[in-house]
């Protein structure tokens, strides 16, 4: 069984040799490659390198396009800053409240340098990979994706007043977010995966994501080519996951290491995809021995559940990481038989 | 149902327009003078130990009881010709050099100015120099940094070098927040502050702690 049919029997609840593995890995391409992270991150051929290295020496069951949460922001004129040691982030954003909603212009998916960047990176790690190796499309959750546009400090307000000027900003973004999600899965991905950094429990009531968020992400899912997985994107989800279990297209939904993983499987009930971990960026705290006991304790929770994926949790395993706690995380999936 | 209760409710809900209009109605119906010690104080007492006691209380949630303490200390200002009784002194915040998140930033001062703090909010990606140089400029005992992400947040073990190089590290204190230090349980002791709290709520009851121990501290 390759990793590609690994993933998709986990997306079905078929049996399985052995747990998929997934992380975002990123930062680890870029440490083994040796290469800087600003051309890592506008390089689409430093990515692809970094992303093989990262098969080849952690062999995840996912590769993944760049995990840049200010990608679509840059896209639209946001600035971004690039940092030594993880992933660039939103520095300027394009506009400065919401009411600036009429200078957005959206950007054009087949020449803006960060969109071709991201594009080419899909392409070229579908073209390596084939039916190989599952490939993943990252993008921000369309309710979200405005956070990069204006910051969270205009975003937030403006969506708990229901200023009038959200759904302004949503007429701009949401086609755009549905143009790039099927953009991303004509490239290549197999599946996208939906960072929802402000759709959270962590940011936003149950109430407001059920008045503001619900209705956005019905209409916009519904219009995607391929399936995705709402993504925590570091924060807990477990109190939310009733509120999307069901949307239309999705596949599945990847939790907080903090999230106990049998009250979320009994909220997303039996047969969706469950991504569950133990804390990706915090791994370089333990030891590797640590890591691989904490591992084989996941999994051994989940080992009945057929639709489960062991995945670090959270954004960027840290570029510090010591490569043998990661390997001794994949060594513990390896080694545990789920008892399907 | 009494309007403590009301007010508790809408901040649960995260319904800013209604707990603006409810205090601008208390204002006009109740002396000014009350406002602190049988509305603002018990309200926000409520807020932080129901929602932080469910480790449940989402930024949304914290913004709206920021800005009730902040339209509550407008009206006050507004409607009453006296200052609010308790002067704790001058605290100094800001996010550290490359972050720009200010939100936890500002709801954390309109809590302390609320609470009796003089605040000085400086703003976004201050060097660890700026952030003393003003905190000396202004005798503030208790440094507030703030930083969302785990590069930027390394930069505020700059603000601990720059104390040290001053003789100061005693007689000022690190008090530090945002999202990575609720991630990254070290965090805290990597960047060699202070303290921390789980939520805004709690930000005046930290600043007071560390404000006592500089206190004991050396003077420069």
């Amino acid at each position: 069984m390759n990793s590609y049919e690994r993933v998709m029997a986990a997306v079905r609840g078929s049996e399985v040799d052995r747990r998929p593995f997934a992380g975002v890995l990123s930062l680890q391409g870029a440490k083994f490659t040796k290469c800087p992270l600003d051309r890592y991150y506008s390089d689409s051929q430093a990515y692809i390198d970094g992303m093989i290295a990262v098969r080849e020496t952690i062999c995840p069951d996912i590769v993944h396009s760049p995990f840049i949460l200010a990608a679509e922001g840059n896209a639209f004129g946001s600035e971004i800053k690039y940092f030594d040691e993880q992933a660039p982030n939103l520095k300027t954003p394009v506009i400065h409240s919401v009411s600036e909603f009429s200078k957005l212009q959206t950007p054009d998916i087949d020449s803006h340098p960060r969109l071709v960047y991201i594009r080419e990176a899909v392409r070229g790690l579908k073209k390596k990979y084939g039916n190989e190796v599952a490939v993943a499309g990252t993008l921000l959750n369309p309710c979200d994706m405005p956070i990069m546009l204006m910051t969270l400090e205009e975003w937030l307000p403006a969506v708990i007043c229901e200023d009038e000027a959200v759904e302004r900003i949503l007429d701009i973004t949401v086609p755009f977010f549905v143009e790039w999600a099927n953009t991303l899965a004509d490239d290549g991905a197999d599946f996208l995966v939906m960072p929802s950094p402000f759709t959270s429990p962590r940011v936003i009531t149950h109430g407001i994501t059920q008045r503001f968020a619900l209705p956005v992400l019905k209409q916009t899912f519904s219009q995607l080519k391929i399936p995705l997985v709402l993504h925590h994107a570091g924060g807990q989800y477990l109190n939310f996951l009733d509120i999307f279990n069901g949307l239309p297209n999705l596949m599945g939904f990847s939790v907080d290491h903090t999230d106990p993983l049998h009250l979320c499987r009994d909220k997303i009930g039996p047969d969706t995809l469950l991504l569950g971990g133990i804390d990706g960026p915090n791994l370089d705290t333990l030891t590797p021995e640590e890591a691989y006991r904490k591992t084989g304790s996941v999994l051994l929770e989940r080992s009945n559940d057929p639709y489960f994926l062991f995945m670090l949790t959270g954004p960027d395993v840290v570029y510090r990481t010591p490569v043998e706690n990661i390997l001794a995380v994949r060594r513990a999936v390896e080694e545990h038989r789920p008892n399907l | 149902m009494k309007i403590q209760e009301q007010l508790i409710q809408l901040i649960g809900d995260a319904n800013r327009n209604a707990a603006r209009e409810l205090l601008e109605e208390w204002f006009k119906n109740n002396p000014s003078e009350i406002f602190f010690d049988e509305l603002l104080l018990p309200v926000l007492e409520v807020v932080g130990k129901r929602y932080i006691s469910k480790e449940s209380l989402s930024l949304a949630q914290a913004y709206v009881a920021s800005k009730f303490a902040a339209d509550g200390f407008e009206l006050f200002k507004k409607h009453s010709s006296s200052q609010p009784s308790a002067y704790k002194g001058h605290v100094v915040l800001a996010n550290i050099e490359d972050d720009f998140h200010d939100l936890g930033r500002d709801i954390a001062c309109n809590f302390l100015e609320a609470d009796g703090w003089n605040v000085v909010n400086m703003g976004n990606d201050k060097t660890a120099e700026e952030i003393v140089d003003k905190a000396v400029e202004t005798g503030a005992r208790v440094i507030g940094v703030s930083a969302m992400m785990y590069t930027t947040a390394l930069n505020i073990k700059e603000v601990r070098k720059e104390l040290q190089g001053r003789g100061l590290e005693n007689s000022i204190k690190i008090a530090v927040g945002g999202a990575i230090f609720a991630q990254r349980p070290t965090m805290v002791d990597e960047v060699d502050a202070d303290g921390t709290c789980k939520s805004a709520t709690e930000v005046s009851q930290l600043f007071e702690k560390l404000w006592e121990l500089a206190k004991g501290g050396n003077n420069e």
